[in-house]
């Protein structure tokens, strides 16, 4: 064992008996050794006086309650988590019934609004709108079906007399009111969308203010803290000085 | 009261009272020790908090094979040492936060004047500031033999190195800081009230 271990381990009593009473008889002996051993017991005394603060821990560890991940990572009120999911939810259907085409008139792109996403779109608005919806469907329906019997009586009446090419007008009018009903549907789910993106961003914007609110809250309670705190300290300060002056 | 074993045993079996009353016996020793290797009050208690945390979710890795306390140690170990090196600093290019005055009023003793008060906050500082010149591993050392009591075996085993560097390290350390502080002892050795007085007010203004 070198010189520094054996000095370390007397330090701190970890000698063997017999190794420490031949040591101690040693630092009779040697100056040098006691000035150091002395010297290191000094300066662990003192090292003593460094004490940490003392902040308030109390740490415990609780079970998180379902999807409290991403409420505490974001520290938001769940109206937010519930519009987010809103916006994401019309996203991923406007991006599902993307229909590109590759035609005549060049590329387009159209969001397929009348297809598929219709039913998603029906499930999340309310019962106002899907009440009128509904009232507009039957009433196109009715339109279709009165359109369908009026071209079918022209069509037996009009066989052997005026037209002699029957089918061709009959044809174009259904064109027509299907592509004018077609068009009203999209109008209707357009308006119903815009609605519905409008609530998004009045819900976002009131769980918003919900958490400014909350943060100024947050701010006042540190502010009148350091308030606190400062006259403490001035308190502390004053006391001093009256120490200082009467001395 | 049960033993740290005990409590673990039974946080293994999903008592997460039991983890929580680890988690009491020994917030303050790993806040410390966080505190001295860093020397930042907030960021210690960032690391305690962690290491809590990594604890429990480590608990089915810990088979007992060391004491619950040293697995802790090391857990904070790592994380302190990864605070180092993602600040790019250590604490030696900054001293370390001090004991508030209010905080040593509040535990002084009845016979304890202001003259020991301020005289005690001194010196816990020249400590905190000697203690960051030190290199990282000789002041690691010497806060586990110092602070927590541990033997060179368990600091060898915790910092991963033989028996002889952790004396080496501790003497080194202690060399340093001895010429250190004995400098800041001679500056408080017999402080004047007049001086150490105006020196409180400066260091609470």
């Amino acid at each position: 064992m070198c010189e520094t271990e054996l000095l370390i381990d007397y330090l701190y009593g970890e000698l063997a008996p017999d190794e420490r009473h031949k040591f101690d008889l040693h630092l009779k002996s040697c100056a040098d050794c006691r000035r150091e051993i002395d010297g290191m017991r000094a300066t662990r005394t003192t090292l003593q006086s460094w004490a940490p603060s003392e902040p308030d821990l109390s740490f415990e560890v609780v079970r998180a309650p379902q999807r409290s991940e991403s409420r505490k990572w974001w520290g938001l009120s769940p109206a937010w988590g519930l519009a987010a999911a809103m916006l994401v939810g019309a996203v991923s259907a406007a991006i599902a019934n993307v229909e590109v085409t590759i035609g005549g008139s060049g590329l387009t792109v159209k969001s397929g609004w009348n297809r598929n996403a219709v039913a998603q779109v029906q499930e999340s608005t309310t019962s106002d709108d899907a009440a009128a919806l509904r009232r507009e469907i039957v009433a196109l329906s009715d339109r279709l079906a009165r359109a369908e019997g009026l071209l079918g009586q022209q069509d037996t009446t009009n066989v052997t007399a005026t037209d002699p090419v029957p089918g061709r007008m009959t044809d174009a009018e259904i064109a027509r009111f299907v592509r004018h009903m077609i068009n009203q549907s999209e109008e209707r789910q357009q308006t119903v969308l815009a609605r519905q993106i409008l609530q998004i961003n009045r819900d976002q914007e009131t769980a918003r203010r919900t958490d400014f609110d909350r943060l100024g809250r947050g701010m006042v309670e540190i502010q009148r803290t350091a308030v606190e705190t400062f006259q403490r300290q001035k308190a502390i300060e004053d006391h001093l000085l009256r120490v200082g002056l009467q001395r | 009261m049960m033993s740290d074993e005990e409590l673990v045993a039974r946080s293994r079996g999903g008592d997460l009272d039991s983890f929580n009353q680890l988690v009491l016996r020994w917030e303050r020793p790993i806040y410390a020790l966080a505190y001295r290797v860093i020397g930042r009050e907030e960021d210690a208690r960032d690391v305690a908090q962690e290491t809590f945390l990594r604890a429990f979710r480590a608990l089915g890795g810990f088979k007992g094979q060391a004491k619950f306390s040293s697995w802790l140690y090391r857990i904070t170990l790592n994380l302190c040492r990864d605070w180092i090196r993602r600040e790019r600093r250590t604490p030696i290019a900054q001293a370390p936060e001090g004991v508030d005055l209010v905080d040593l009023a509040g535990e002084a003793t009845p016979a304890e004047s202001i003259e020991d008060l301020v005289s005690r906050k001194q010196l816990s500082e020249a400590v905190a500031k000697a203690m960051a010149l030190l290199p990282d591993e000789q002041r690691t050392a010497i806060i586990l033999k110092e602070y927590h009591g541990l033997t060179f075996q368990e600091i060898a085993d915790l910092l991963d190195c033989p028996l002889s560097t952790v004396k080496t390290r501790l003497y080194q350390g202690l060399t340093v800081l001895r010429r250190h502080l004995h400098r800041a002892d001679e500056g408080l050795a017999r402080p004047r009230p007049a001086d150490s007085l105006g020196q409180a007010i400066r260091s609470i203004n």
